[in-house]
């Protein structure tokens, strides 16, 4: 198998790339698709043409609305909502419509649509996934490197389901190995991105990296930290889940979006409600601070850093 | 277009069936958006689509859309009771009726976009026809549809079954156009403004604007005026003579220009029908929808076995 090192933003772009080549059903629809500012989906059109690379006006209600139709009548369209921000825009096909099919007609109608967004350090971000995971019918994920974002976005294109694929922006440009050869990765693992005995890390997206660089930090201090990274909110991997904190009898979940109503709640609940695992702390979630996102600097003050990570993973471990 | 004198006489056994069928559910008790006096409108839009073009008719006029489509008065009202039956009919898989999961006004529009962009690209050849209310022109999603859909040129035509009210707001109170023809042309969509209770004029209306998408022309708004002679609801918590003093005048009014009643004058008058025709026609509409009802009534209520379907579904 030959692995190259590619980019995140590249990464996603061969795996349209690839879709497309491979089920002509497949189609792009989003605004300025063609050109492409974050480049995810620049230089499709010269190979499928204008038919599936489609630029939208900017109207995002109508851009998830009109590839809910698509979908239901055998396409695979594959929406771009151009900022997480804008995604409340197209709440009422998000919520309202795309996830309820399936089960209103007992399985007869199947909405294959995928819409991707984005989010992270920009003049449009938001961080409203935990949104999405409360709606039945909508599988929401979330990469970390450029192998997982390859590999999930081909099963996402595949999946009969909506699905909400976030990408990050701090993730476009850093490098990860990526085979040449395909390979997808199914909607329903978590990925052990470290391995350690101490304490369950639970991390998304860019807090993946924030939360392995605190882990070798600490492991000089003495904690072994084990990183699991969600890749996908919904459906949870609750197994890989329960058998990491099985282990270590100590979680702490780190997301960018804000902890109130966040994905870490939900995890802490299906973790201990049901008695299965002992842990030996209080679990601890680490989110953003319950203000309104703001633009430009401040915003790094508000998300986790480091310095908050490490403090709460101290927290955890120092109840005994 | 030329519409056949026996196709004539059939849509006027549609037109009748259907007010059978609104007039049971206003009788029986339950909250009920009833279409009485809308019929010229659904039955000229819905009557004679070719089997494989999509289609999608808005809440109110839904039940009377799906008559004409062909789904049996027993199953329908089964459905509408909420009873456990199996008719072995698929509303999506053989009738084409894209399926109401939700009842956001408006957002049909998009949806129905997205539907013929993919008749479009798959150039099966299928155009999208849609009915919605007057209440949706307000509605972000009416506008961003309709853009949408003049700009990628797919083959969709819009019925507006425009009833000149939304629940108890008159449309000079919600809106300043006259027309919604000047919204739609503004987007560069062709409109025809008709009679709605002139179900010969809705129906070739229609047939001309289906023929127009199916050659590649793009999308098509027929505004079909027509009245709501019942309130929002059948009962209606708001007694309209109270609310809106003009109300029982215009009832008056429209209830002259009832569709039903004037194609059943042009068929008379073409000798296509007789006295006594009619009345069978009337006859046996009551007796189908009665027989219907009688039977859902009888069957077993939805229950949790319903539920564990759903949930099975939630993911396919």
């Amino acid at each position: 198998m030959s692995i190259r090192e590619i980019t995140f933003s590249d990464a996603l772009h061969e795996a349209l790339y690839e879709e497309m080549l491979r089920d002509e059903t497949v189609f792009v629809i989003g605004e300025d698709v063609r050109f492409s500012y974050w480049s995810v989906t620049r230089g499709l059109v010269e190979k499928f043409g204008e038919d599936r690379v489609i630029d939208s006006p900017i109207s995002e209600s109508a851009i998830v609305g009109s590839s809910i139709g698509a979908a239901l009548m055998g396409m695979r369209p594959v929406a771009e909502i151009m900022y997480a921000e804008f995604l409340t825009l197209a709440m009422n096909h998000l919520a309202n419509f795309a996830p309820c099919f399936g089960a209103r007609t007992y399985g007869e109608v199947k909405v294959p649509l995928v819409v991707r967004t984005r989010f992270g350090p920009e003049a449009h971000s938001q961080n409203y996934e935990a949104w999405f995971v409360h709606v039945p019918g909508l599988k929401v994920v979330m990469p970390s490197t450029p192998y997982d974002a390859k590999g999930l976005l081909k099963s996402a294109i595949r999946d009969d389901n909506p699905v909400l694929f976030f990408e990050h922006i701090r993730l476009y440009n850093t490098k990860g190995p990526v085979p040449e050869e395909e390979y997808v990765i199914p909607l329903s693992k978590a990925d052990i991105k470290r391995k350690g005995s101490d304490v369950t890390v639970v991390a998304t997206a860019f807090m993946v990296h924030r939360a392995l660089k605190v882990a070798e930090r600490l492991q000089k201090e003495g904690i072994d930290v084990e990183v699991i990274d969600l890749r996908t909110l919904k459906p949870l991997d609750r197994e890989t889940l329960v058998d990491s904190i099985a282990k270590t009898g100590r979680l702490v979940i780190i997301h960018e979006a804000w902890r109130t109503g966040g994905i870490g709640g939900e995890i802490v609940s299906q973790i201990i409600e049901d008695g299965e695992v002992t842990l030996k702390a209080p679990p601890c979630r680490v989110g953003a601070i319950d203000v309104p996102l703001p633009h430009g600097s401040l915003l790094d003050l508000i998300i986790p850093d480091e310095g908050r990570i490490a403090e709460a993973i101290k927290k955890v471990m120092a109840f005994s | 277009m030329t519409v056949s004198d026996d196709d004539l006489v059939q849509m006027y056994r549609y037109m009748v069936l259907c007010r059978a069928f609104e007039e049971k559910m206003c009788s029986i008790g339950r909250t009920w958006h009833s279409s009485i006096g809308n019929e010229g409108t659904i039955v000229g839009t819905f009557f004679k689509l070719s089997k494989d073009d999509v289609i999608s008719p808005h809440y109110r006029t839904n039940a009377s859309a799906l008559l004409v489509r062909g789904v049996p008065p027993k199953q329908l009202m089964a459905s509408l009771l909420g009873r456990k039956a199996d008719f072995g009919m698929k509303l999506w898989a053989e009738l084409r009726v894209l399926p109401r999961v939700a009842g956001v006004e408006g957002s049909i529009i998009p949806i129905s976009a997205g539907a013929a962009l993919a008749s479009k690209l798959k150039k099966t050849g299928q155009v999208v026809v849609i009915g919605t209310g007057d209440g949706s022109i307000c509605l972000g999603d009416f506008h961003e549809g309709l853009n949408l859909a003049a700009v990628l040129k797919v083959p969709l035509v819009i019925t507006i079954v425009n009833n000149l009210v939304y629940m108890h707001v008159p449309m000079e109170k919600y809106t300043l156009i006259k027309d919604i023809a000047d919204w739609a042309a503004s987007y560069g969509v062709p409109t025809v403004s008709i009679d709605g209770n002139d179900v010969l004029a809705v129906h070739k209306a229609v047939q001309e604007a289906v023929k127009k998408a199916r050659e590649g022309e793009g999308p098509v708004l027929i505004d079909c005026k027509t009245y709501r002679v019942t309130g929002h609801t059948v009962p209606d918590p708001i007694d309209p003579n109270l609310y809106w003093a003009r109300w029982r005048e215009e009832i008056e009014k429209w209830n002259e220009m009832d569709p039903i009643k004037r194609l059943k004058g042009v068929l008379l008058e073409k000798g296509s029908l007789t006295e006594r025709g009619v009345t069978e026609i009337y006859e046996q509409a009551r007796r189908e929808i009665e027989e219907a009802y009688n039977f859902a009534k009888n069957l077993p209520p939805l229950g949790k076995e319903e539920v564990s379907e759903m949930e099975k579904f939630v993911f396919v």
